[in-house]
């Protein structure tokens, strides 16, 4: 703990964290006041998704995308990297608080989020299968490292801003429709009646058979808190190997 | 003051185009898609229409005209807009650049010009590459069968709300002067217009009413003249008050049975006919022009005040 540059972290972000904050609250307040999610499965469902969707996008563009971009632009960083801590020391540290703050708000919206899901929907997708606390937790973990890296990498906020945004919507698109079914073998059936009632098709083959299909991959329904372990764990890793990035980045030009 | 312009502003602009690019490629392929289903529905009979073979394209093109599109047009605002004026005053580069040969109204004159002409060239080329598709879907939503995934003026609405956007951004940055707070307002208030947009567009002028009874939980909407767009959807008790379906039987597996038990009698779809619907719908597009004249004139103010002031 370094006080000075605790102080320093909260005076240049906290307008974005107490953004991040009064949202948190918000979108808290709104879920704990509904009481029977069955007759408000709508506004519900725009509020799970809308709810810690836009704490990660905020996290991402407005807190982590600026970070070091603002440093180079306006020229503070000969000043912040070269008193007593130096520029790895102080991307450490200044990682470590926001960082920690960020993943104590998204789990406490997606905590509730989880409690309030409506279960009317497909195992397999939004909203469901993202509710997940963790899963939430490793977006947001993601969406901050992306936004460091890129700043890191361009050195200009509203490229790196511009750069996240994308990045983050076509992984986390990608991932959701090409990677997610194939997390495990898919299972075998000759056609969709064989299936098991409790199992979601992911890939029809079509050919000599009744109603053209000569067979299905499945997966059992029952795999969705290891497909959703397996999700967490993949965008963690990605927000490792970012950080890891930054880190590296930031050292390799480092005022000695 | 053009070269100016695409200096400082070439990134942002360079990336909204490809964006604003692979979205029109993207329209122009499903074009091609839904215009060999419809053939060869017309040719062979297929057993539930075009619109039952197209199910899962029209659910992302759903999401693509109503979600992707206007985020695309709201990065206009928060990438374009936003910074236009709140980078000179953070940069302090707006002393050198508003004493210089042109006055500071002239040179926002021209810089909003340029890419508020740029951003309705993106928009609007986009909007026409969307032309065959939107031309495609009409013929798959033959008979009124609510499939239709756009509006009729999805283009003009398009182009209006990449214009108010932009708008929004360069107001907000002259009212804020700091880039990252100008942008988050920018998009903030995009969003909330949007919703407001898409919420009153089609209900500002009072719908007509069909009455189904018995209630029907799968309205049958080929008995609307052709063409309408469906405004609401809902349930009426024995007095008339309106239920919605989640509130009675939402869990039912047979809600045409579970309805009169429940004593709703009566379903209703709320609908604009053909004959208004582009007229309603290019009212408010036209209100989100207005708007943004509105928040030009407040940059326009704020920017000339500063200059007098300081």
């Amino acid at each position: 703990m370094n006080l000075a540059l605790a102080q320093l972290t909260w005076r240049q972000h906290r307008a974005v964290l107490i953004t991040g904050l009064a949202w948190t609250l918000l979108v808290s307040g709104c879920l704990l006041a509904i009481s029977d999610t069955s007759s408000l499965a709508g506004p519900v469902e725009t509020v799970t998704i809308g709810g810690p969707t836009v704490l990660t996008l905020l996290v991402g563009l407005f807190l982590a995308a600026p970070l070091l971009p603002r440093e180079y632009e306006q020229g503070t960083y000969v000043f912040a990297w070269s008193q007593d801590v130096t520029a790895s020391r102080w991307l450490r540290l200044k990682v470590g608080y926001l960082l920690s703050a960020v993943l104590l708000m998204s789990v406490l919206i997606s905590a509730l989020h989880d409690l309030r899901a409506s279960p009317v929907s497909h195992p397999f997708s939004m909203p469901m299968f993202e509710g997940f606390a963790p899963v939430q937790v490793a977006y947001v973990a993601f969406a901050f490292a992306l936004g460091l890296a890129l700043g890191a990498l361009t050195r200009r906020t509203l490229l790196a801003m511009g750069l996240t945004l994308v990045g983050f919507l076509v992984v986390r698109a990608f991932v959701a429709a090409v990677c997610r079914r194939f997390y495990l073998p898919p299972l075998h059936a000759a056609n969709l009646e064989v299936m098991p009632r409790d199992s979601t098709a992911v890939g029809i083959q079509f050919g000599a058979g009744p109603h053209g299909i000569a067979g299905v991959d499945y997966q059992p329904n029952d795999r969705v808190p290891s497909f959703q372990w397996i999700e967490t764990g993949l965008f963690l890793t990605l927000a490792a190997g970012l950080l890891v990035l930054a880190w590296w980045l930031v050292r390799r030009r480092e005022v000695r | 003051m053009l070269w100016l312009t695409w200096r400082q502003h070439r990134v942002a602009v360079i990336g909204t185009a490809l964006g604003f690019l692979a979205l029109s490629i993207y329209l122009l392929n499903c074009s091609g898609q839904v215009g060999e289903v419809v053939d060869s529905c017309a040719q062979h009979d297929c057993q539930a229409g075009p619109g039952f073979a197209l199910t899962e394209l029209l659910a992302t093109l759903r999401s693509v005209l109503w979600v992707i599109a206007p985020g695309l047009a709201a990065l206009i605002g928060v990438f374009w807009g936003a910074p236009l004026v709140a980078r000179e005053f953070e940069q302090r580069t707006h002393q050198f650049a508003w004493t210089q040969d042109r006055s500071a109204t002239r040179w926002l004159g021209a810089k909003t010009a340029w890419l508020g002409g740029a951003a309705v060239l993106l928009t609007g080329l986009t909007g026409l590459a969307a032309q065959p598709l939107l031309h495609r879907l009409d013929q798959v939503d033959a008979g009124g069968s609510g499939l239709h995934p756009a509006p009729t003026a999805w283009a003009q609405m398009l182009v209006a709300l990449a214009v108010f956007g932009f708008a929004l951004g360069v107001a907000a940055g002259a009212l804020v002067r700091r880039t990252l707070p100008a942008m988050a307002i920018t998009a903030v208030g995009f969003l909330g217009a949007y919703a407001a947009t898409m919420r009153l567009r089609l209900s500002w002028l009072p719908p007509e009413r069909h009455l189904f009874s018995p209630a029907t939980a799968a309205p049958d909407l080929a008995v609307l003249p052709r063409g309408s767009e469906v405004v609401e959807t809902g349930y009426l008790d024995a007095a008339g008050t309106p239920k919605r379906l989640t509130e009675v039987c939402f869990y039912s597996a047979a809600p045409e049975d579970c309805l009169p038990q429940h004593g709703i009698p009566h379903s209703y779809v709320d609908y604009q006919p053909p004959d208004r619907v582009l007229l309603v719908e290019l009212v408010g597009a036209g209100v989100l022009l207005v708007l943004a004249a509105g928040l030009f004139a407040l940059a326009w103010y704020l920017v000339r005040r500063s200059v007098q002031v300081g």
